[in-house]
């Protein structure tokens, strides 16, 4: 089930962003075009020999926007790259939904319901008062880009 | 600090992907508009309190990386890709419009169908939260360059001079 979920995210995606955590401790982002092994349940990826790629946590991020920044749309896959007979493995573990869900319910939870809870758990825990928004200085921001 | 074809591209990319690591040592990788002007020695990333995990994140480990490898509506010709791992800080002042204001004008330029969002009074109470900003400054420590944009290539690695 995981691994169909994900072939599916594949042909949606011309590729995807491999994040793996180097030997430094930092992480490290890389385009890649995972090929699926249906028997193993798991994916190929091709990788450049000189980047300091090592096995461990990984995960896959797949994401789109349009020309205007619209339309957004990912979705991340967690998961573990290993090294074996000289191809990098990734073994997936768990879809984590993103941007762009199309439900109802997952749009008012996404844009609505989950950052506004957020919000006041943040303000809270940092005992700060809710900040006004200056509205106008916005409104004049627009304008200017509209003037424009 | 960057060459001109590296500083065009984290000028111009409408996204790059933001990598923290969680308090399980996993990476987590999100996309994000990052801020940049040459002469700058940190690339801005800002996170809107509604999403504060990646500042969080940050807070327990500051090691950070960004990935500028999609060209979709930024211009630019050469399609180059560059990741950077660097040193984040945030800035736990928060920001609204007073000191964003390029930001906002850009990303409101950049993003058309967002400048709709605060034009009714329900709009502006239901998505205030997006314009409250936290600030992360990634001080660069390396980077890798695609010059094509061909991800199966190795890439070059680039030493980041602070000097300039």
């Amino acid at each position: 089930m995981l691994f169909d979920d994900i072939a599916a995210i594949l042909e949606s995606y011309p590729n995807g962003v491999l994040t793996i955590i180097d030997e430094a401790g930092y992480p490290l982002s890389v385009r890649c075009q995972p090929r699926a092994d249906q028997p193993q349940q798991r994916f190929y990826v091709r990788l450049p020999d000189n980047l300091p790629i090592q096995a461990g946590a990984a995960s896959l991020l797949f994401h789109a926007h349009d020309e205007q920044l619209d339309n957004l749309r990912s979705v991340t896959v967690q998961g573990t790259l290993a090294k074996q007979e000289g191809q990098w493995l990734f073994q997936p573990e768990q879809i984590i939904s993103g941007l762009g869900r199309s439900k109802f319910f997952e749009v008012i939870q996404d844009t609505l319901l989950t950052p506004r809870r957020n919000t006041k758990r943040y303000l809270q825990k940092h005992k700060l008062p809710r900040p006004i928004i200056p509205w106008d200085k916005l409104r004049k921001i627009v304008s200017e880009i509209s003037d424009h | 600090m960057f060459a001109p074809e590296i500083r065009e591209i984290i000028l111009n990319y409408r996204t790059c992907e933001f990598a923290t690591i969680t308090k399980n040592n996993k990476p987590s990788t999100h996309p994000v508009t990052a801020w940049y002007e040459a002469g700058m020695d940190s690339i801005m990333v800002t996170t809107s309190l509604g999403f504060p995990q990646k500042v969080y994140n940050i807070q327990r480990n500051p090691r950070v990386s960004l990935l500028f490898s999609n060209p979709t509506g930024s211009g630019v010709s050469s399609k180059g890709m560059v990741a950077i791992q660097g040193d984040a800080r945030v800035d736990e002042n928060i920001a609204c419009i007073d000191g964003l204001e390029d930001f906002w004008r850009r990303m409101l330029r950049w993003q058309p169908h967002a400048q709709k969002y605060h034009r009714s009074a329900l709009g502006r109470y239901l998505v205030d939260w997006y314009y409250m900003r936290l600030r992360v400054h990634v001080t660069p420590r390396r980077a890798f360059y695609w010059e094509t944009g061909d991800f199966t290539q190795n890439p070059t690695e680039i030493t980041i001079n602070h000097a300039v």
